[in-house]
């Protein structure tokens, strides 16, 4: 290993930025832009070199620093008409960001409180000991009123209707064997047989219910579309979309 | 009834309760005046500083309830054969903390003052029980509004929402 990069991690570009406004030890009213901008792209340049993820929020908040970093370098003309408003546009931006940062500075000190909290709270334990009781229900009195054949007969169904479920579910799970190619010659068929010629596509698809049926079927659809032997159309945008069967298939021989 | 009498009726309710009694519930019961009972809980309070207790009386989520005292947790961790409890993420707490303070709050607000997202730690939150969704905003889309629930105060073993509150000021 070539070197060592010591690295803290930040809960995102607030946290960040606040970090290296305390670090230099101002106040966020009056931010040195340009300086807090340089450390700031640093810290995102050695994210990099130990591959952490540096994600958009952060990118956002460089290019808004660069942005008011290059207002402040910028000489203070005369005020003509653009530049007013440009100055003013810069300002509610930098107020903008001041705003949100003394409101997450707020936040994240709730948070460090609720930190402590939760260390002191995590020793104490209570009778019974529920991290969380989600359920309120009284178990007290569930039982009233009922007597052990009751108990027993209702398991004996439980039990019954469990068997049956398994037995069910062994039925389900027979291999659906079916190759495009079968597929194919199926969709052809129904072409055939049908007096108009033209079957739609949702009529097709609704003869299928398992999600390997629909797949194979669409593959298959895609297969006789390419090999020319199917057309599809469709009349209107968002409206049904038609299959039918091309009579000549010239091209196919061609092709051989 | 005398008050050393009312005393013990006080432990042996919060000695049975898996939850927090209020001041007014031991009111009902025992028939006693709101500064009876204050006095009782006070006394109850100072008894169980003893060293020789292992137990305290904590004033958590509006109530009372008798807890473990902190420095014995890893003997009671050690016979319940369970771990420390775990603590949650900074992200997580952060989180947590505008839910506090802003709810009802949508997931949108919450990102805009933390800068990141935070689905995982809404998540998180939700698992754990200490937020839930308390309705729907009246915007496009409808988002989930977000707000902490009773389980909040006592993960945190607070009293009331105004303890963080004074805390801060």
């Amino acid at each position: 290993m070539g070197y060592h990069v010591k690295l803290e991690i930040f809960e995102g570009p607030f946290d960040l930025l606040l970090h290296l406004i305390e670090k230099a030890e101002v106040d966020i009213y009056s931010i040195p832009i340009a300086q807090i901008t340089d450390q700031y792209l640093d810290y995102l340049e050695r994210m990099k070199k130990v591959d952490l993820e540096v994600t958009s929020e952060f990118l956002i908040m460089a290019a808004t620093l660069i942005k008011l970093k290059s207002a402040a370098l910028l000489p203070k003309t005369e005020k003509e008409d653009n530049n007013g408003l440009q100055d003013d546009e810069d300002n509610a931006l930098k107020e903008n960001l001041i705003a949100k940062l003394v409101e997450y500075k707020y936040f994240k000190e709730i948070a460090r409180i609720l930190k402590e909290k939760e260390a002191e709270a995590s020793l104490v334990y209570y009778r019974p000991y529920q991290e969380i009781h989600k359920r309120d229900v009284d178990l007290s009195n569930v039982l009233n009123n009922i007597t052990l054949k009751q108990l027993w007969d209702s398991f004996k169904l439980v039990m019954e209707k469990s068997r049956e479920l398994k037995e069910k579910e062994e039925i389900k799970l027979l291999k659906e064997e079916i190759t495009i190619d079968q597929r194919m010659n199926e969709i052809l068929n129904l072409l055939i047989k049908n007096k108009q010629k033209k079957v739609s596509f949702s009529q097709l698809f609704s003869l299928y219910r398992t999600k390997i049926q629909t797949i194979i079927t669409f593959l298959a659809l895609l297969e006789l579309i390419r090999q020319n032997k199917v057309s599809a159309f469709q009349a209107s945008g968002f409206g049904e979309i038609y299959l039918s069967l091309k009579l000549f298939q010239p091209k196919e021989d061609k092709n051989k | 009834m005398n008050l050393r009498e009312a005393q013990a009726v006080i432990e042996a309710l919060l000695f049975v309760s898996n939850k927090p009694v209020t001041k007014e519930e031991i009111m009902k019961i025992t028939n006693l005046s709101d500064k009876e009972v204050n006095f009782c809980l006070q006394n109850l309070a100072n008894q169980c500083q003893a060293e020789e207790r292992g137990i305290k009386l904590v004033k958590i989520a509006g109530g009372y309830q008798l807890g473990t005292k902190e420095q014995y947790a890893h003997y009671i961790e050690d016979f319940i054969s369970q771990p420390a409890k775990t603590s949650l993420s900074s992200a997580a707490l952060e989180t947590l903390a505008i839910i506090l303070y802003k709810q009802p709050i949508t997931r949108a607000e919450i990102e805009e003052i933390r800068g990141v997202r935070v689905e995982k730690s809404l998540q998180t939150l939700l698992e754990k029980g200490l937020i839930e969704e308390v309705g729907r905003k009246n915007v496009i889309g409808k988002p989930i509004l977000y707000g902490t629930t009773k389980d909040f105060l006592k993960y945190f073993g607070l009293f009331s929402l105004d303890e963080l509150v004074s805390k801060l000021d």
